[in-house]
């Protein structure tokens, strides 16, 4: 008997050794958009903190940090000098580039392929809108957007205002709040005059002209679209000091109640909402002239989650980093960050508890005739970053649309004999 | 055996200055978008800075700011420090008070001079609504890099002032007693004998500037990034935006190897100009 009790002791010692040794503690870097004042950055950490209880033996350093060009800058250096994080969510569209051709993300179809239940949970459109030009996956996406005019509900109710469902509604809204000086809509033109430039270039030309690119000239909706801009600037449609504003200040604008619409995404109501100190909505932004379509909208899905191939080839590492993965790529994670963000969940859930002004955005979302990815998905970022310096100059008349375009285009085309 | 004393910290200033110098040399010759797939393209970013018309902006900017710089953050510094060297009370608190906006963060005095300058409710609106006047756009093309010009040269006075005043308690009193007894004024004291004596000092404090002046980046980028129309450009900010929000790697590191450049050509002007007109003191 005695022996036996020995026995059973030396086995249970044994297995607790292996049960120890199979649980050593594995760290995993992850880089998410999910900090600051993201509005799922609180459901990304409570999400975190379950997986760690869950998975005690994994430790995550989490790196998330609000994106602006140093951190994405950061990322991409990370990825070129191979001290990238084990998983990392960025952009998948012309954003993508730096991180897929660094060679160092995993392809992910073959991993969905073998697990039919993780990959039948997301939405296929979201996954074909995020597949690279190879025709590979190499991330997952989680959550998507939608952007339009988001207007300042207390304000127009106040002015008696119709909300701006067309041009000549846009152009009497802005002469009514002006004339009460209200800013009728806030906007960064001088640094981030990026979702102007799309509506602008959308609501003139249309989806076609939208997505054209630079590959094949410069078309000309695109410089009716900036000429657009300029009409407004020149009604005095935003703010005064907007040539040297960036989206901060813009937003500051709105969520003081001092500016009556802004064109922003789904991922600012939440913000320009400022605690419920203002009752929003978001619409559709108006057509201006017979090309555009009034439903048409920016949205879509344009970044996912990347998982570093060497950590996925590290056997000390790679089950926990695919369980982690999995975990952020779940249905279950996806549904949290939708409910949090009122974004476009990348799987097949319905987020729940969604407020009004999400659901005003989701409506118009769904009804939109033709859903666009915006222009600097569709083209590399040093000929977009000209077009976005050269908002302000058009404005004030001191450089034409013609000239900023072809200055764009000249350096696509330097980028593509690259 | 010194010599190995020194190697730690010549080691890190080779790693962490002289090899990314090194490097962003050799980027130069490479067009490379978001740092990857370079392509060789020899002296072509050279050429392009050449008749880049936003550098001539920037260089412009920078030697208006270094300008400004030696007259009112040296200048300003001799005045303030002479002062208070000639007060009998209260050195310390003076010292202190002019030296306190150093240890504040530039970014946060940049916000601050950000709000300051606002249209919409910044401080300098509100007080002309208040005496009736109407709000100036103060961050406009003819204005911009004056008003960021203010803060920067004005959180580095008291930095320049307490060097000066250092230098000022090194002249013995002998010599101001003498200058005494010969009846000299103030003013005589000061031309004769203090800024003579001081004179070495200045020059470190002119090449301080000077060098100083080529880094700014914090308060322009924070009030006007560079805006409107680059009227507030100066180089520092062009390389950032060049290389993190056009994501030109290559061209970036041009710039950045023409401020170096620049840096080395007017600090050797200047030592060359101010020669060595120094009074020792026996």
């Amino acid at each position: 008997m005695r022996k036996q009790v020995l026995l059973l002791l030396v086995f249970a010692l044994v297995f607790t050794g292996i049960v120890v040794q199979a649980e050593e503690r594995v760290a995993l870097r992850v880089v998410t958009m999910f900090a600051g004042a993201d509005a799922a950055a609180d459901a990304y950490q409570e999400a975190i903190e379950q997986f760690q209880a869950a998975n005690p033996y994994i430790e995550i350093i989490d790196e998330s940090a609000t994106f602006d060009d140093s951190v994405k800058v950061r990322i991409e250096n990370d990825f070129a000098a191979g001290n990238e994080a084990d998983i990392t969510m960025y952009f998948t569209d012309a954003m993508s580039t730096p991180i897929v051709e660094s060679g160092r993300v995993l392809a992910i179809d073959q991993l969905l392929q073998a697990d039919p239940e993780w990959a039948n949970a997301f939405s296929q459109p979201a996954l074909e809108q995020i597949r690279y030009q190879d025709g590979k996956l190499y991330a997952l996406p989680i959550t998507g957007f939608y952007e339009g005019l988001i207007l300042n509900v207390d304000l127009f109710t106040r002015y008696d205002v119709e909300y701006p469902a067309s041009w000549d509604k846009l152009v009497t809204a802005i002469e009514v709040f002006k004339e009460n000086d209200i800013v009728p809509m806030a906007l960064g033109l001088g640094s981030t005059p990026h979702y102007q430039i799309e509506h602008s270039v959308l609501k003139v030309g249309g989806a076609a002209a939208h997505g054209a690119g630079l590959a094949h000239g410069i078309h000309p909706m695109w410089i009716e679209g900036l000429k657009n801009i300029k009409e407004l600037y020149d009604m005095g449609a935003f703010q005064k000091d907007t040539l040297t504003q960036g989206w901060e200040g813009a937003r500051t604008l709105f969520k003081q109640g001092k500016a009556a619409m802004i064109v922003e995404g789904s991922w600012a109501i939440a913000d320009c909402q400022n605690d419920g100190a203002n009752t929003v909505t978001m619409i559709a932004y108006p057509k201006s002239g017979p090309l555009g379509d009034g439903t048409d909208m920016i949205a879509g899905f344009t970044s996912g989650m990347y998982l570093s191939k060497e950590a996925y080839h590290d056997p000390e590492k790679k089950e926990a980093v695919l369980r982690l993965y999995k975990f952020l790529t779940s249905k279950e994670f996806i549904k949290k960050i939708a409910e949090a963000n009122g974004g476009l969940p990348a799987a097949k859930v319905t987020p729940a508890r969604l407020t009004q002004p999400y659901l005003d955005g989701l409506a118009a979302f769904q009804a939109a005739k033709h859903v666009c990815l915006p222009i600097d998905a569709q083209i590399p970022r040093p000929a977009w970053q000209e077009i976005v310096n050269g908002i302000a100059y058009i404005c004030a008349g001191r450089k034409s649309p013609e000239e900023v375009l072809t200055a764009a285009r000249e350096i696509y085309l330097e980028i593509k004999r690259q | 055996m010194i010599f190995f004393f020194l190697l730690p910290a010549l080691l890190m200033i080779a790693i962490f200055l002289f090899y990314p110098i090194l490097r962003s040399l050799y980027k130069t010759l490479f067009i490379a978008v978001h740092n990857i797939n370079p392509r060789y393209v020899g002296l072509n970013n050279y050429y392009k800075l050449l008749s880049d018309p936003v550098v001539l902006i920037a260089t412009k900017n920078t030697f208006i700011l270094m300008g400004a710089a030696i007259v009112f953050q040296v200048g300003l510094g001799i005045v303030l420090a002479l002062l208070v060297d000639m007060i009998r009370f209260g050195k310390k608190f003076f010292r202190t008070v002019f030296f306190f906006p150093i240890v504040m963060s530039a970014a946060s005095l940049a916000l601050l001079f950000r709000l300051i300058y606002n249209y919409d409710s910044g401080l300098l609106n509100s007080l002309l609504e208040y005496f009736g006047y109407q709000p100036v756009l103060w961050l406009d093309a003819g204005k911009a890099l004056l008003m960021v010009m203010i803060p920067t040269i004005w959180q580095y006075v008291g930095f320049y002032f307490v060097i000066i005043l250092t230098a000022l308690t090194k002249i013995p009193d002998n010599l101001y007693e003498v200058a005494d007894l010969e009846g000299a004024t103030n003013f005589q004291r000061i031309i004769k004998i203090t800024l003579p004596l001081i004179f070495e000092d200045i020059k470190v404090v002119l090449v301080l500037v000077i060098t100083g002046v080529l880094r700014v980046f914090d308060f322009v980028w924070l009030i006007t990034r560079g805006g409107p129309f680059d009227s507030s450009q100066v180089l520092g900010t062009y390389m950032y935006s060049t290389v993190f929000q056009r994501r030109l790697f290559g061209y970036g590191s041009t710039i950045a190897v023409f401020i170096i450049i620049l840096g080395i050509v007017i600090t050797a002007v200047t030592r060359k100009i101010l020669g060595k007109r120094s009074v020792m003191i026996n």
